[in-house]
């Protein structure tokens, strides 16, 4: 537990009030960029959200171990205390964490994947885990570490079967891969097995199968995890690209070079809680002045805040 | 022995993997139960079949019950993964040997399951008054033949594991391993095969995995025949040993002259 | 840097998102009808993925299998070496016995072909795959299973093949009817396997233990090898109404057998079937439920 007040370092906005049922349902028909007042309306809304975990415990001794084979004991984890944001349509927001610090918890709770244990969250209007094959067809996750890739096939087996999952028509498909393989340079590997492909490679492979199915949101894991310095630079092109076209863009890393190049917004979490949310310059201001990079400011912060 | 060692820490590390101890009895468990069914179904319009009555077949049956996670199958001799990763060189280096240590190491695990799936069968079975047992001096010549089934069964998997590699052919004993259960006796006592399968099962290294075993604590081998009987495995298992030798020896020639 | 990025985006609209076909609109029977169709589409798709994905490795292939015939003619052998030396297993005659075996490894491989990844769910859950499943717009039981085409079981399937063949041949049985009924009991028989294996790696979802349920799923199907009546009456009824692996071989074999006393259970095959795959599919839901922390 933080021993300093969170709400120095925060500037979290009030959040929004909760939909009313109807305008769900209004929000679901509404393709963003043909009404106004998507332009408006955020895009995914925290309400106090807190997800906990029970940690069974081990014992020491045997004596202890035995006791509690016959009676667990648990230890609540509060993975996420109450946190609260919104996120609009077409914003890039850097997601900062040290690990354990609950980043991947809030992914997953943003795609539907978790249930709040209390508190709220929609994804354009819905509950993602309520709805979760509706939020599917929106966003899209990519996880650096893990690729959606199938291993034995040609890359391009990939792509036409996760076209088929999201059920896309055949002109959509078409228009997509093109622009896709255009932007990332990956025509001369659609016959290649995945399994033989160099991680950069796999890497924007991943990110076209992320995008094929035109999300309006989506949540980057890691995405650069394990790349050298050019392949680092044309992911980070890559995302700016798909920003320019209206995506929302939620990008948790540890590489903060990424974070400083591609967001404008970051948030900050902390055992559990949102500490800072803001523009980067204001996260400068905090720790008294512009330093050199962003990752030189968030030490400082880290160091300011008497955290890790 | 310096071996023993290799037991030991392997004996040890079953004792960790505690977590499905309680499936793996109630498979073993299961496995009785159908075996019980089985040959009492059989035996229910006959009193003796091949000259072995129902007491005894439960006996040899539940017997190899108990011994049968002592006699399964090694499956660690992996030579794929420390060629691959270079570790074999160590293995060539150290002033062990190989096949040996692999010898001594799955005997701990084996051990293992005899101790903690075995010993918990035994206890039930013997309850239930249809397991017979034998005399103290059979009880003897039974242990004794048992590590030679355990021996046997060792080395049938190591001579066929370090073949399928050098072959690389991918299809080793364990693809046909029925086939090595079957002239076991582990499916049915030697005695039930038609002549000419029982003459190519007696020409065959495996009935001294289990079958000779088995048959001495269930009384199926007089007690007159038992000396011959353990002699006759002896030979078995020391030739399977023998086997083994030759295979590893090549194979070390080949690793060495290779470069690893 | 760029604006406050508070206010209202000043980026480019994302072009126009196809019609959603949420499964959520429309009628219960429109929608019924239609995910029936999606998903046996998409299934064709992931069928041939999987194809691919095998014959990729063609020699491995058919070395793997020929070799798995021996290996299931191997533990047939069982049967034919006692029948050397006795006449019947309690009631039943030879052929009778070798086509309640068949129809136990057929029910037994299609299962395993099929819908053999469930044993890799608790693996998918340590590691984190399942997530992944569960961000896809596809129910994550059929994307596990989908997922997935065994390549080494059709050994066991051609020896079952050749078991049911050559047994009924011997009752005289090899009628069109009969041979109707054997492909709904085994798909039935599959049905029933697969819901055992279901419930038991579903316990992954509920405990970081669970493994011992999947080895025991693997157990539970050596029953049916046999005559169920081999078994005392407790055991029996266990097999038939709790988890009633019995209709996976036994009493579908008594319609061809054609036993009085026993034809009218065999012919509950499909639906006993249906009702246990209904029934494992709930507890999956549930136990997927727990996982996300549904009633935490």
């Amino acid at each position: 537990m933080s021993s300093t007040n969170p709400n120095v370092f925060a500037s979290v906005p009030a959040s929004e009030p909760q939909a009313s049922k109807t305008q769900a349902w209004d929000r679901r028909k509404m393709r963003p960029g043909t009404h106004e007042r998507s332009r408006e309306e955020p895009v995914i809304v925290a309400t106090d959200l807190s997800r906990e975990f029970k940690v069974r415990l081990d014992g020491e001794g045997f004596g202890e171990r035995v006791r509690r084979f016959f009676r667990p004991e648990y230890r609540t984890v509060r993975a996420l205390d109450s946190v609260s944001f919104s996120i609009w349509p077409g914003e890039a927001v850097g997601y900062i964490g040290l690990n354990g610090a609950g980043k991947s918890t809030t992914i997953k709770l943003l795609c539907g994947v978790l249930v709040p244990s209390s508190g709220k969250v929609t994804v354009l209007g819905l509950e993602p885990y309520k709805h979760r094959t509706a939020n599917a067809r929106r966003i899209g996750l990519m996880m650096g570490q893990r690729t959606q890739l199938l291993w034995d096939l040609p890359v391009k087996e990939s792509f036409r079967l996760l076209g088929k999952i999201y059920d896309l028509s055949p002109e959509t498909y078409k228009n997509n891969m093109e622009r896709l393989v255009e932007v990332l340079d990956i025509g001369s590997l659609m016959d290649t097995p995945a399994r033989m492909l160099s991680l950069g490679q796999k890497t924007r492979c991943d990110l076209a199968l992320t995008f094929l199915h035109d999300p309006q949101i989506v949540y980057l894991d890691e995405p650069t995890i394990g790349l050298d310095v050019l392949a680092r630079e044309r992911i980070r092109d890559f995302i700016r690209h798909e920003k320019e076209r209206g995506v929302t863009v939620f990008l948790a890393s540890h590489d903060l070079d990424d974070l400083e190049i591609v967001t404008e917004r970051i948030m900050l979490i902390h055992q559990g809680q949102i500490l800072f949310d803001g523009p980067q310059k204001d996260l400068q201001q905090i720790v008294g002045g512009p330093l050199r990079t962003l990752e030189d400011t968030v030490k400082q912060f880290y160091r300011e805040a008497h955290l890790g | 022995m310096k071996y023993l060692v290799y037991t030991r820490a392997e004996f040890l590390r079953g004792m960790r993997y505690r977590a499905n101890y309680w499936a793996t009895l109630a498979s073993s468990l299961i496995m009785t139960v159908i075996q019980w069914s089985l040959w009492t179904a059989v035996y229910r319009h006959t009193d003796s079949i091949a000259g072995i009555s129902l007491s005894g077949m439960l006996s040899y049956t539940f017997m190899g019950r108990v011994t049968a996670g002592f006699l399964a199958e090694p499956s660690n001799i992996r030579l794929a993964p420390r060629v691959r990763q270079g570790t074999i060189v160590h293995d060539l280096v150290k002033p062990a040997d190989l096949h040996y240590q692999l010898l001594f190491q799955n005997l701990g695990s084996a051990l293992f399951r005899l101790v903690s799936t075995g010993l918990p069968l035994l206890v039930v079975l013997s309850l239930t008054g249809t397991l017979i047992f034998p005399s103290a001096r059979t009880l003897g010549a039974f242990v004794l033949s048992l590590l030679m089934g355990y021996i046997t069964v060792f080395s049938t998997s190591f001579v066929s594991g370090v073949l399928t590699f050098y072959t690389k052919s991918g299809v080793g004993i364990d693809h046909l391993y029925t086939v090595v259960e079957l002239f076991a006796g582990m499916y049915v006592p030697l005695q039930f095969f038609p002549g000419w399968l029982r003459a190519i099962a007696e020409r065959l290294p495996f009935k001294a995995i289990y079958y000779i075993p088995m048959a001495i604590w269930s009384g199926m081998t007089a007690p007159g025949e038992v000396m011959s009987a353990i002699l006759s495995q002896a030979i078995w298992t020391a030739l399977m040993v023998i086997l083994c030798r030759i295979v590893w020896s090549g194979a070390v020639k080949h690793l060495t002259v290779q470069g690893g | 840097m760029v604006e406050n990025s508070h206010g209202p985006s000043k980026a480019k609209p994302v072009p126009e998102v196809p019609e959603l076909k949420d499964p959520e609109n429309g009628g219960f029977l429109s929608s019924l009808l239609g995910t029936i169709r999606r998903y046996s589409g998409l299934y064709f798709w992931y069928l041939r993925a999987n194809w691919l994905s095998i014959m990729a490795y063609p020699a491995e292939f058919v070395m793997t299998n020929l070799a798995g015939i021996i290996y299931s003619l191997g533990s047939v052998a069982l049967v034919w070496v006692l029948f050397t030396q006795i006449k019947a297993i309690g009631d039943w005659t030879y052929p009778q016995v070798l086509l309640i075996y068949g129809l136990s490894i057929f029910s037994r491989s299609l299962f395993h072909l099929f819908w053999v990844d469930l044993m890799n769910v608790s693996a998918m859950v340590r590691l984190g795959d399942i997530d992944r499943f569960l961000v896809r717009p596809l129910n994550p039981l059929f994307q596990v299973i989908a997922g997935y085409l065994d390549n080494d079981d059709y050994g066991e399937l051609i020896t079952a093949i050749i078991l049911v063949w050559t047994s009924l041949g011997m009752l005289g049985q090899r009628t069109a009817a009969n041979l109707l009924w054997v492909a709904i009991s085994v798909l039935s028989g599959m049905l029933i396997f697969a819901s055992v294996h279901i419930v038991a790696n579903a316990m992954s979802f509920l405990t970081v233990e669970s493994s011992g349920f999947t080895r025991l799923a693997w157990t539970v199907d050596e029953f049916t090898r046999y005559p169920a009546d081999i078994y005392g009456k407790g055991l029996r009824t266990l097999l038939t109404w709790v988890i009633p692996v019995a209709f996976a071989s036994f009493y579908p074999a008594q319609l061809i057998f054609r036993n009085s006393q026993l034809m009218r259970i065999a012919l509950v095959t499909p639906p006993i079937a249906a009702l246990t795959f209904a029934g494992a599919y709930l507890f999956w839901t549930k136990a997927l439920d727990r996982y996300q922390g549904v009633g935490n």
